[in-house]
């Protein structure tokens, strides 16, 4: 027997993982039908199996009451409004109830479906309480009314819908012996069905026999609109569905709806079945929407002639919009779901025109949004404390809105230079590759990996594209950046700085965003010889940089971001000369890094990132003062960087980022003092830090990380006090310091690197000066 | 001076919102993260050691060095355990050049009890995994190799915790099988 290959083992074991996350909520009596039901390949089955044995393997050591196998709940009493009469059905996902609602004289019935928690996943959830309000309004004769829906208090989902009295369509077909004719007159109904709801920007994602119900008089009724679940099924009627739902999905679900009812069908409606199941948007060969499919099956039940058997042509000059209008929809259904009701609401109000037209407003919305999104909201939503989460939302809605726009076949070079920049931008905020805040999302590198196929062929294409080469040479510069700073790769990054210096030097003097990029590009070169401490390599490109700004029209140079650059280059600058003992450039080159960080702040007054840029710079500039003993300057720079680290902290007295910055600068204001024997203030300065410290430690709720800050800050303090002779107060500093690493110490929260430095030191410091361990002579000069 | 002045720097950098900063971070504390574990597995020799008590440490380390913010914690863990394990990997791999000595970890002994596993069976393991799942390889490594709690991994990988929690279950299964039944390769 031939062994399966890699690829076929690593298919199955997706699909039998898949089918396993769901398979545990399973009751064990059932799970052998459970499986069954999804999937005929022996080799799926067989892995599941395994893993059931491994998992109860696993169990069995921990306990097996953790993982709590559901077993048949009794009946509730009410849910919701709701008072329940009835069982109507249950399965894998959960119970469908009978409830009665009374309000004063009139009742009226419902179905509700009540879903087991933890089993509808988690996005879908919140999809549903998002698309609750566009669903409610879903209003059509042939689609069960979705009337309100919530959560019981145990937490599982509900949803209330309007009652229907019906069969499955294939089991009311066959019990009525109905002929072909009647067959596909129902599928038709349920094609428009599902047309008006796209229409409205709502897919159903589950369209089967189950959910397609008959009611005795014939009417066909779509239940479920927008709930289903989007579970990977493997049975071999039914291809898995791509990661998320499209308009697609649903066009393809009613094609095998109609094999189902027609299990033999002749070659007119072969061929309808066929093309509905090419409905992704990769081809010119499916149906872009649901009513082209019930066009067809009217065509075929009045002997018109079918466009699957022959219009591939006619659909191949459809315009570009409409053959991408499945993938659009989608994007959009992606927002509706997860940006919430601003956006939803303008879908919702977006007119239902002609499908093209329709369908480039669509288009040029998606762009709209994606562009908003990922630059807009996204830096808006950034300057909140705190917004991590929506940040995570705002950039996993903007990959659907990119994945859309990339996949537009034959888009315009502009739309996919655009998709390509989103990319980059997408790499950029969601961090280097090491940075797991979006999961899988956020690796950086596949993202540049995107932007990389879209945009490096378009520029080559295009070279002299202004807004091209910019988005080119930002992507070369992001790559530059993960290859340095995360792969360590320096020469890669070099040579794609290199790059982007080439793309945008004929724009370099003419454009500010260009120049900055251009100045960037430099600043890489040299940072990639700085990163390994190659001082003397860095020098030069880090001058160069600075020679070309400020050779640059005086236009350019006022340019808030070119400014921007030019201090951060500036500080970049001076590392270099302050390690080549070229005092005297580095302390002016400082000195210009602050005058311009002093101008931005004067543009932009309290603008909390300026703010801390100028901090960071003084406080640099008081390190390198410090370091070559002119003392007078440190203080001076120190106490302007306190100053605005205070101000920061005034505006919010709970920003951790203003407190941490009043610590940091505030303990070199301290050694300042110290060095310079003015005991008074050096202390009064320590008393500040500590203070600071001590409202992080609040913050923070105690955490070891934040005590071991404050420890670490007292440390330091106590050498000071040393310095300054002050032999109580450093004993009694040294004393706290020491209570601070017991403290952490009896909850396993002192580190390895504390207890083999801090700690030694500490106590051998107290024997030898404060217990009289060693003659004062023998003490050290200074700590 | 040089060192703690950048990493002051980056910490500052990196509060502000500068990602970049957080990556220059890591390539700068990934040295100490290899000191940390040289030094704890020259204590343990070949013998078994707790890769979460491992994490453990090197958290409480980036903790005092970054002051780290509390919200920042989960995902901090998170990368300490990948930089972690990366390293152990090498290290193990050095090792078994020289003789056919095997580093076992002990995994999160509050879920599986005190289990020893082969760092390289783990890391062929959790490779094999990550190409058919890459979720559930990351959870893995969080939950099992990092110690993390349910919580934490929740915050990571921004999947609730009840999904979360049915991903686990998939995942602790699919590697308790595995670790039985190597492919070699």
């Amino acid at each position: 027997m031939a062994e399966a290959s890699d690829g076929d083992r690593s298919a199955i074991e997706r699909i039998a993982l898949h089918l396993f996350d769901d398979l545990l909520d399973i009751p064990e009596t059932a799970r052998t039908r459970w499986i069954d039901e999804r999937t005929a390949d022996e080799a799926v089955k067989r892995r599941l199996a395994e893993l059931l044995e491994a998992d109860r393997v696993a169990s069995l050591r921990t306990g097996g009451a953790a993982l709590g196998l559901s077993g048949p709940a009794p009946l509730p009493d009410r849910i919701g409004q709701y008072r329940i009469t009835a069982l109507i059905g249950r399965g894998g996902m959960g119970a469908v109830y009978r409830g009665v609602r009374d309000t004063g004289d009139f009742a009226h019935e419902a179905a509700i479906k009540v879903i087991k928690p933890g089993l509808l996943s988690d996005v879908l959830v919140q999809r549903f309480r998002a698309e609750r309000q566009t669903l409610a309004t879903l209003q059509h004769p042939n689609i069960a009314r979705l009337l309100d829906g919530g959560e019981t208090a145990d937490g599982a989902p509900y949803i209330v819908m309007e009652l229907i009295e019906g069969e499955p369509i294939d089991r009311w077909a066959n019990a009525r012996n109905l002929g072909e004719d009647g067959r596909l007159a129902l599928v038709e109904t349920a094609a428009r069905a599902v047309s008006h709801a796209h229409q409205r920007l709502i897919v159903h994602r589950d369209i089967t026999p189950l959910n397609v119900l008959v009611q005795a008089d014939g009417t066909v009724k779509l239940i479920d609109f927008g709930i289903a679940r989007p579970a990977l099924k493997a049975t071999p009627d039914d291809t898995p569905p791509a990661e998320g739902s499209s308009t697609a999905t649903d066009i393809a679900s009613l094609g095998r709806l109609l094999k189902r009812m027609i299990p033999e069908p002749g070659p007119e409606l072969a061929a309808i079945i066929a093309r509905s199941a090419q409905a992704p948007a990769d081809d010119a060969t499916g149906y872009a929407t649901a009513d082209a499919l019930a066009a067809d099956i009217a065509a075929l039940r009045t002997g018109q002639p079918v466009s699957a058997v022959n219009g591939g042509e006619a659909y191949r000059l459809r315009k570009f919009a409409g053959r991408n209008k499945a993938a659009v929809g989608a994007a959009s259904l992606a927002v509706v779901a997860l940006a919430g009701g601003l956006v939803a609401v303008s879908i919702a109000n977006a007119n239902a025109r002609r499908a093209e037209a329709e369908a480039e407003a669509r288009f040029q919305q998606t762009r709209d949004i994606a562009n908003a999104l990922l630059f807009q909201v996204y830096d808006d939503v950034s300057k909140v404390p705190g917004a991590t989460k929506a940040r995570e939302t705002l950039a996993k809605t903007a990959i659907t809105y990119l994945d859309a726009l990339a996949a537009m076949k034959g888009a315009p070079a502009d739309v996919r230079a655009e998709a390509g920049r989103g990319f980059v931008r997408l790499a950029e905020v969601t961090g280097g590759g090491q940075a797991q805040s979006l999961g899988r999302y956020a690796d950086a590198n596949a993202l540049l990996a995107r932007a990389d196929a879209l945009l490096a062929p378009a520029y080559a294409a295009d070279p002299g594209n202004q807004p091209l080469a910019i988005a080119y040479a930002t992507l070369r510069l992001e790559q530059a950046g993960t290859n340095l700073y995360n792969n360590n790769k320096a020469d890669a990054a070099r040579e794609q700085a290199v790059e982007a210096a080439k793309a945008v030097a004929p724009f370099a003097t003419t454009s500010a965003a260009a120049a900055r990029l251009a100045a960037v590009a430099l600043q890489t070169q040299g940072d990639s010889y700085g990163w390994n401490n190659d001082f003397a390599a860095a020098l030069p490109l880090h001058q160069k940089a600075e020679d070309f700004l400020a050779a640059l029209p005086p236009a350019l140079q006022n340019d808030a971001e070119v400014r921007a650059a030019r201090s951060a280059n500036l500080r970049l600058l001076a590392e270099p000369q302050h390690k080549l003992k070229m005092n005297a450039e580095a302390r002016a080159t400082l000195d210009q890094a602050i005058a311009i960080n002093r101008g931005l702040l004067a543009d932009k007054p309290d603008d909390p990132a300026t703010l801390r840029k100028l901090a960071v710079s003084l406080w640099y500039a008081s390190v390198v003062h410090r370091t070559n003993g002119r003392d007078s300057e440190a203080e001076a720079a120190i106490r302007e960087a306190v100053a605005l680290a205070d101000r920061m902290a005034a505006r919010d007295p709970d920003d951790a980022g203003a407190l941490q910055m009043q610590a940091i600068t505030g303990e070199i204001l301290a050694q300042v003092h110290a060095d310079r024997k003015e005991a008074a203030a050096s202390k009064a300065a320590t008393a500040k830090v500590l203070a600071a410290h001590d409202r992080l430690v609040a913050l923070a709720g105690n955490a070891p990380g934040a005590r071991r800050s404050r420890t670490a800050a007292l440390r330091t303090s106590a050498g000071n006090l040393y310095n300054l002779g002050d032999i109580p107060g450093a004993c009694q500093a040294w004393r706290a310091v020491l209570a601070s690493y017991t403290s952490l110490e009896s909850t396993n929260d002192l580190s390895e690197f504390d207890r083999k430095n801090g700690l030694p030191e500490t106590r051998g410091l107290l024997r030898d000066i404060c217990e009289n361990g060693k003659p004062r002579q023998a003490w050290p000069k200074a700590l | 001076m040089n060192a703690s002045l950048r990493i002051d720097d980056l910490i500052l950098r990196w509060r502000g919102g500068d990602a970049e900063a957080r990556d220059r971070l890591v390539t700068l504390l990934h040295p100490e993260l290899r000191t940390i574990a040289s030094a704890q597995l020259r204590r343990e020799r070949n013998v078994s050691f707790s890769s979460g008590d491992l994490v453990n440490d090197a958290i409480l380390r980036l903790v005092r060095l970054g002051r780290i913010d509390i919200a920042d914690r989960a995902h901090i863990i998170a990368l300490a355990a990948r930089l972690m394990r990366n390293i152990l990997v090498d290290h193990a791999r050095s090792k078994q050049t020289e003789k056919r000595a095997h580093l076992k970890v002990e995994l999160n002994p509050d879920i599986d009890g005190e289990q020893r596993v082969d760092l390289i069976a783990l890391e062929i393991a959790l490779k094999r995994l990550g190409v058919i799942d890459m979720q559930l390889a990351d959870i893995i490594e969080m939950r099992y190799f990092g110690g993390m709690v349910l919580g934490d991994i929740a915050e990571v990988t921004g999947l609730s915790e009840a999904t979360l929690k049915r991903r686990w279950r998939t995942a602790r299964a699919w590697l308790a099988d595995a670790l039985e039944n190597p492919i070699d390769g």
